[in-house]
């Protein structure tokens, strides 16, 4: 009991210290800033810096072409029941997992456009796949459907009974791209990877990968596996957006050059309302994100991360904005980039503060902005 | 007050038990018929199961012990359905606290008899244990269905113990509706843990000071890795920030390894020491020689007492752009503890340098709460 | 209630049930007579015209009491497309199931449509029928979260659905009702039973215009087709109702009290409120009695009779002049009894006296209509029935203007 007292007395002393210190604590913040610009090379000047020089480096490539390319047009096709829909409702409205159970069959063909990076519209067909409407895309809508498809992206549903059915539909589908949008990029997504058991998912996953190969012909797919309840849907559909983006490798080599001026293991540049990875800092071999080996999940997990928060704090009726945090294993702020992206720089260098980043974050903003007006719009 | 003296007492006729670790463990039992949630429970709460994979779990054969160290250190039993009174190896009279858990759709008589068994053999050994009911599994059922049933099932645990005995009628019960689902279960524990608890009015103190002084309208502590909360402000718990804040921990728990650096060495070598070379962080408390020298004498060194400065994680997130937003912060405070404010972002942007100034002294007082929570759990072995 | 409304009815071609299946899409489950509809894709891709009705639930005339509006140029274009509805089917085609009458994937989009679509009454055209139904998506423990479903009727395109409508919300409302009780529908135990409707739908509707189908213990279908007419406008005090018919030998005794009272004071000069008055009636009953009179278009309303009336003659007086049993009916109908009829051209060159601007009494004196023993009360409201002039009031403007 004498111990409890003695707590308690402390709790009254604590208070009174805080009325103390009032003053001498709010100027400790100033020195805070004053020592970091100290010791680094004053990291946002630097950033500033190279932000100017880069405008004339940097090349506007194809701009007829990419004008033309606004607009694109993804098709989302399988067989019924392969979840097409859930898969869209996660990514693009922000749906949790396990709402998505509650979804009803598509009928026919629902079009959603999806305003994606500033000008970059996706028109998304989530095409339902019950055998009448796949005969009545293969038939009558035939060049409705295939005609000026950037993207299509078939999903398999990986325990599906019915496969000889399902490739044959492929078939003729990839019969109808290669009439009418020779361009276009296939994707096939194995989904539902879920129901496989943990050890022999990546067997599985080969035999399918094989047996999709083989169906396509000379037709240049890329073949994924997936899952609703993990990262593995991000990654899939980050990859996906990404051949979208006309100028992935250009962002791609600011952030490099934003990473380092921020003194960043890495950056990461995300997409606002999917949070899917447009672009990073580490593209080619010898950076220093290899060094420090990170996941190699990392980025369709935070993804998936703060796409989970973000709907927590949409229970709360309040929006997520942005992040700081400074953990024992490293430094990181997610904040807004531009309009219509966010940015994480993760930072393993242990003198660089928060607000020295979210501070770059700021400066480098209008570039950025420029850049993805520049790529898009031109 | 009425947690800490009863807790005083049930120490008092403690039988010492033979245990390896060398500190006392307040011992917590989970009962329940077959099936009804308990190694779910468990497994969900400290080994971080994903709720969908407790449907995999194998059923419990024999009694299994886990160790938990919170502010407290506890021990929980994770028990066979079909233990009885009897066939149980210790005592009653050993656990703080008995939790039975009981499947939502359980009305029948077999799981209440079971309840109201364990019930009277437990009051007779000690009157002060603390009985919690946990209505399980209520993600099975409707909404309207789910309150019925946690109604019918509290009316029909009553009934049956003013069956056996009026006196049993005054028995402090105390009900909770849960599911691994959501954040229930983490609610219904947290206030299980409170009551075991024998410091929590002073961490309560705490918090409450915290929070006026920051402007918090909601400040909690919270054990990381379960995402129990150990202690909150006076304020009501509104089960939707609560929420939030464990998804929040949950967050943040993931983004650690997620970015961990393997090849070099971390720079901060881990948390709560120091880091070579680098100058004092921020977060850091002020060279704590003149204020332990009058808080903390007749301690053991405290964390923060090593001569070189330490390293605290914080992170905040601020909520909605628009003025006035709400910022979310986290900061740790013992290697398990962290607390989680909500802070009107004005507050934490223009006085960010007063808010963890406050937390440096808030982590002193919870770190001394700590260390002589700790001192006395194994000084009763002595 | 005219006692040849029956055959205005349109004629069934076929009744067909749909459902969207989760692995085969929308797909025609059974149909009545069988193969009429082709289920396979064959044939060119008719013109399609979609109608859907604005509201999920419009008041259903057969069931309703209260008048509400409804244009009357409907049942004007109604009685038309009748008639060429009955000229228009040939007697050979009923059975002719060798010829199908359209491709069911062209319209499957209208039977089994999303969700906006879903609890409202569709009507689909193809070029040469149209198809009436009323898609249902009914949400539940399914294996896609709904089940969808629709029971169609098929007509000739040029035909009525009017009288349809309510049928087709009944029959959808009684199964819809089965399937959340029993899972009537989506077992695949009892759908069956489905054809047996199907068949007593199509056989009595077209035979009898009516039927009764037992479905369960709690649910049947009992329809009868009403000929469809349009609720008439509301009833003002000071409407004058005239009969079309002898009411006084159509009433029978378990007809309406307020009915029957009502009808015994419609002499043609009585105003609305001056029967409630002489029948001892409530005035709202009495307006709701002479509403539903109106309703089946025994009765009809005129403007009370003043001398400072002013009519004006309208284009079709021309028509008029040369019919034969107008001019017959004239002139006794408006001569006073006793008095000898005036010849037509004498009464033509009357009402063609008739001028906006010139109250009838101005009229009665220069032209001595008095003397040559026309009752002008009479000689007006014949030329209103039977040409229906707007009357004009004194300083305002009639609103009415599309009769032809």
């Amino acid at each position: 009991m004498l111990i409890l007292c003695r707590l308690h007395l402390d709790v009254g002393v604590l208070w009174l210290s805080w009325q103390k210190r009032l003053f001498w604590c709010s100027s400790l913040l100033h020195t805070n800033w004053l020592r970091t610009s100290h010791l680094d090379p004053p990291p946002y000047l630097k950033c500033f810096r190279v932000s100017t020089s880069t405008i004339a480096s940097c090349p506007i490539s194809d701009l007829a072409h990419l004008h033309s390319n606004m607009k694109k047009k993804v098709l989302l096709m399988g067989a019924s029941g392969s979840g097409k829909t859930s898969m869209r409702s996660m990514i693009f409205s922000n749906n949790p997992a396990s709402l998505t159970s509650r979804l009803g069959a598509t009928i026919d063909v629902e079009q959603n456009h999806v305003r994606f990076l500033g000008d970059l519209i996706l028109n998304l067909w989530d095409c339902g796949g019950q055998d009448a409407f796949m005969d009545s895309y293969l038939s009558i809508q035939r060049p409705t459907i295939f005609s000026h498809v950037g993207v299509m992206i078939y999903v398999f549903d990986v325990e599906s009974r019915e496969m000889a059915k399902d490739l044959e539909y492929y078939r003729d589908c990839l019969d109808g791209l290669s009439q009418f949008s020779k361009e276009a990029n296939v994707f096939l997504l194995v989904h539902k990877m879920d129901l496989v058991r943990d050890g022999e998912r990546s067997a599985v996953f080969q035999r399918k990968v094989v047996e999709l190969e083989k169906a396509s012909g000379d037709f240049p797919v890329k073949v994924q596996g997936t899952s609703i309840y993990d990262e593995t849907l991000y990654k899939a559909w980050s990859s996906i957006v990404n051949t979208l983006i006309p100028n992935a490798q250009n962002l791609s080599r600011h952030l490099q050059i934003f990473a380092e001026a921020c003194s960043a293991t890495e950056v990461i540049l995300f997409e606002r309302a999917t949070f899917l990875v447009i672009a990073t800092s580490s593209s080619n071999a010898s950076d220093p994100v290899t060094a420090h080996s990170l996941d190699s999940k990392r980025y369709e997990r935070t993804s998936e991360l703060i796409k989970a928060f973000k709907q927590s704090c949409s229970r709360l009726r309040e929006e997520f904005h942005s992040l700081e945090m400074e953990l024992a294993e490293f430094t990181a702020v997610l904040d807004e980039m531009t309009k219509n992206t966010y940015v994480l720089v993760v930072v393993h260098n242990p003198v660089v503060e928060t607000a020295a980043i979210k501070m770059n974050i700021r400066m480098a903003r209008w570039k950025f902005e420029e850049l993805q007006g520049d790529s898009l719009v031109s | 007050m009425g947690p800490p003296q009863h807790q005083q007492q049930s120490y008092s006729n403690v039988v010492k038990p033979k245990q390896d670790v060398a500190v006392h463990r307040t011992k917590v039992i989970l009962l329940g018929t077959r099936r009804s949630g308990k190694t779910s429970i468990l497994q969900v709460l400290f080994k971080n199961l994903p709720p969908k994979q407790t449907f995999y779990l194998e059923p419990t054969m024999r009694v299994t012990k886990h160790a938990f160290d919170t502010v407290i250190p506890l021990e929980i039993w994770d028990c066979p359905g079909n233990i009885t009174v009897d066939t149980l190896e210790a005592p009653l009279s050993d656990f703080s606290s008995i939790v039975f858990v009981i499947d939502i759709r359980d009305l029948y008589q077999q799981p209440v008899a079971k309840l109201v068994e364990f019930i009277v053999a437990a009051c007779q050994v000690n009157r002060n244990i603390n009985l919690e009911v946990f209505v399980h599994k209520a993600e099975k059922l409707q909404e309207d269905d789910k309150i019925e049933n946690f109604r019918q099932i509290h009316e029909r645990v009553m009934d049956r113990l003013a069956d056996e005995s009026p006196e049993y009628e005054q028995v402090p019960l105390n009900f909770h509706l849960t599911s691994v689902y959501d954040h229930s279960l983490q609610e219904a524990f947290s206030r299980v843990v409170h009551k075991l608890i024998d410091s929590l009015p002073y961490l309560e103190d705490l918090l409450n000071v915290f929070c006026s002084n920051t402007s918090s309208p909601k400040a909690f502590l919270f054990d990381t890795t379960s995402k129990l909360y150990v202690a909150t402000d006076a304020s009501p718990v509104d089960q939707a920030t609560h929420n939030l804040c464990c998804d929040y921990l949950q967050m943040l728990n993931s983004f650690g390894p997620l970015y961990k650096s393997n090849a070099s060495p971390d720079p901060r070598s881990g948390v709560f020491s120091s880091v070579p070379g680098a100058p004092p962080h921020p977060n850091t408390p002020p060279t704590p020689a003149e204020s332990l020298d009058y808080l903390s004498s007749n301690l053991d060194p405290p964390p923060s007492a090593s001569a070189k400065p330490l390293f605290y994680p914080s992170a905040s997130t601020s909520l909605s752009p628009s003025h006035p937003g709400t910022t979310l912060t986290y900061h740790l405070v013992t290697p398990h503890l962290a607390l989680l404010a909500l802070l009107p972002t004005t507050v934490y942007e223009i006085r960010r340098g007063l808010v963890e100034w406050n937390v440096v002294w808030f982590r002193e007082g919870v770190g001394e709460i700590w260390e002589v929570e700790k001192e006395r759990s194994e000084g009763e072995l002595a | 209630m005219p006692s040849d409304g029956e055959t205005f009815l349109p004629r069934i071609h076929s009744v067909f049930y749909a459902i969207f299946d989760v692995k085969a899409g929308p797909k025609i489950v059974y149909q009545v007579p069988e193969g009429l509809v082709a289920t396979s894709p064959a044939g060119p891709v008719p013109n399609l015209s979609v109608t859907c009705s604005p509201k999920p639930s419009t008041p259903i005339p057969m069931e309703c009491e209260e008048p509400s509006c409804r244009s009357s140029a409907s049942l004007i274009s109604m009685g038309g497309q009748c008639h060429s509805s009955r000229h228009v089917r040939s007697p050979q085609q009923r059975y002719s199931s060798s010829k199908t009458l359209f491709n069911f994937d062209d319209i499957s989009k209208y039977v089994i449509p999303r969700n906006t679509l879903c609890g409202r009454l569709v009507i689909c055209t193809t070029k040469k029928y149209r198809i009436i139904g009323l898609p249902v998506s009914l949400l539940g423990r399914y294996e896609r979260n709904y089940f969808r479903f629709n029971l169609c009727f098929v007509f000739d395109r040029s035909a009525d659905l009017s009288c349809y409508e309510p049928i087709v919300r009944k029959v959808s409302r009684v199964l819809t009702a089965c399937e959340a009780q029993s899972m009537f529908l989506s077992n695949p135990q009892s759908s069956p039973t489905l054809y047996a409707i199907l068949e007593q739908l199509y056989e009595d509707l077209n035979s009898y215009s009516e039927t009764s189908i037992p479905i369960d213990d709690f649910n049947s279908i009992e329809l009868k087709i009403f000929p469809f007419y349009p609720n008439p406008p509301p009833v003002r005090d000071w409407q004058v109702p005239l009969a079309l018919i002898n009411l006084s030998k159509r009433i029978e005794d378990n007809w309406d009290l307020t009915v029957k009272k009502v009808c015994s004071h419609i002499n043609g000069v009585n105003h609305v409120s001056r029967i409630a008055q002489l029948a001892d009636c409530d005035l709202e009953l009495t307006r709701r009695a002479i509403s539903h009179l109106l309703y089946y278009q025994v009765i009809m309303t005129i403007d009370i009779f003043q001398y400072s009336n002013m009519y004006t003659l309208r284009k079709n007086v021309q028509w008029l002049a040369d019919e034969p049993h107008v001019k017959d009916e004239c002139g006794p109908y408006v001569t006073r009894s006793g008095q000898s009829i005036p010849d037509w051209p004498k009464m033509l060159h009357l009402y063609s006296r008739l001028k906006p601007g010139r109250t009838v009494f101005e009229w009665m004196h220069s032209h001595d209509v008095h003397e040559l023993g026309i009752d002008v009360r009479r000689f007006t409201s014949f030329g209103v029935i039977k040409v229906r002039p707007p009357n004009i009031y004194l300083g305002t403007v009639p609103s009415q203007t599309s009769f032809r």
